[in-house]
């Protein structure tokens, strides 16, 4: 009998005691410094792209200033007025088109999807899912605190949002199919650049066993 | 002597992150391997994750928990790995069995099976807990969600766990 919560973590604990990491640090490094690389790279290409762009005449454009202030409509509210930090308030699934400019506006730049999934669909999700970047995780530190019954609220660093990443906030509404109840998920990703806009799977799509 | 400094500089990083890569490299892949469910998939994606952590090792030294950084960064590629194969949803990898090419002994297959049970979401406060023992609010953070949710998650995963568990040990002692 596992009588306590510390025996029943110790066993597992120990179940993994002989499970080593095999790679030299010579190898981490490496591979760390081969990302470096690839990234100063990139950099250099945008910097030499940027260059060619000014002497070819080409007017180049800052990003607008955050503003800060309160956007509220029925469906939702954008509030900016913290120094880095944006909250979006979410009641109904409406409006994801303004609610997109609302939050650029904020100095968040995101891609926001209300997807009603159909009944008859078997896998809710996009087919064309990207990469996310893990800088998620700090942009949003919470991904979600319940405030009101009717409403979920979000929190977004947009000071920690690197440079030319774009939010991507995906709700998808599913209505099962036995008892009639509505039930939401919420997909989040941070997407270098601009997100591809989110392809749901063919209805009968079921993944291979 | 600015050269000179730069090297100091760099060597000192250095040998800081080789501290931390020898104290956190098993914990970390442990925690991996816990969540995911397979040996080479954990071990393909922590390195990953510690290379990643090298090349912004400026940065991540100074996170609340580099250890965290490294396993949430670690999952986050193993997702990344499913999602470029179109996989909406993760499904276990092939589960390991008995021992490894490296010649480790690996866990008891009943325990894999019995963490491969949990939702995704309390697997991952429970390895965090158990194998990096993050206090609540590191983890709430490290997975962005609020700290009482990861008091919820745990205490169910560990009924879970419990009830997965406890049925074999007690068989185990009437044999």
């Amino acid at each position: 009998m596992i009588d306590n919560d510390d025996d029943l973590y110790a066993r597992v604990r120990t179940e993994f005691d002989q499970v080593h990491l095999q790679n030299s640090l010579d190898d981490i490094t490496g591979r760390g410094r081969g990302l470096r690389r690839r990234r100063h790279l990139a950099t250099a290409l945008g910097v030499v792209v940027l260059a060619a762009g000014v002497t070819a005449g080409l007017t180049v454009t800052r990003p607008a200033e955050p503003e800060h202030g309160l956007t509220q409509v029925a469906a939702w509210t954008v509030d900016s007025r913290q120094e880095d930090t944006v909250v979006f308030a979410i009641r109904q699934l409406a409006d994801a088109d303004e609610l997109s400019a609302a939050l650029k506006k904020a100095g968040v730049p995101a891609l926001v999807e209300f997807i009603k999934v159909p009944v008859e669909q078997k896998v809710a999700g996009c087919e064309n899912g990207q990469d996310g970047m893990p800088e998620l995780y700090d942009v949003m530190p919470h991904s979600n605190t319940p405030a009101k019954p009717d409403e979920n609220t979000y929190a977004v660093r947009r000071d920690l949002m690197p440079a030319g990443s774009v939010l991507h906030f995906i709700i998808f509404e599913m209505t099962n199919r036995i008892d009639g109840t509505v039930q939401r998920s919420v997909h989040m990703s941070l997407q270098d650049g601009d997100p591809q806009p989110c392809r749901l799977y063919p209805v009968d799509f079921t993944f291979p066993e | 002597m600015a050269p000179l400094w730069r090297n100091t500089s760099v060597g000192q990083q250095r040998a800081e992150f080789a501290a931390f890569y020898e104290s956190a490299r098993d914990d970390c892949l442990r925690a991996v391997m816990a969540s995911v469910g397979n040996r080479q998939v954990a071990e393909d994606a922590v390195a990953e994750a510690f290379a990643r952590a090298w090349a912004s090792w400026s940065t991540v030294a100074r996170h609340p928990s580099p250890r965290a950084w490294v396993v949430r960064t670690a999952l986050n590629t193993h997702i990344s790995w499913w999602r470029r194969r179109r996989r909406e949803v993760p499904e276990p990898a092939a589960p390991d069995t008995g021992r490894d090419d490296s010649g480790d002994h690996l866990p008891d297959p009943r325990v894999m099976a019995a963490l491969r049970s949990l939702p995704t979401r309390q697997r991952e406060v429970f390895v965090l807990r158990v194998f990096l023992d993050l206090d609540s609010d590191t983890t709430a953070r490290t997975l962005g969600i609020a700290a009482g949710t990861v008091t919820t998650h745990l205490a169910r995963a560990t009924r879970a766990l419990r009830a997965h568990l406890t049925p074999v040990t007690e068989q185990e002692q009437k044999l």
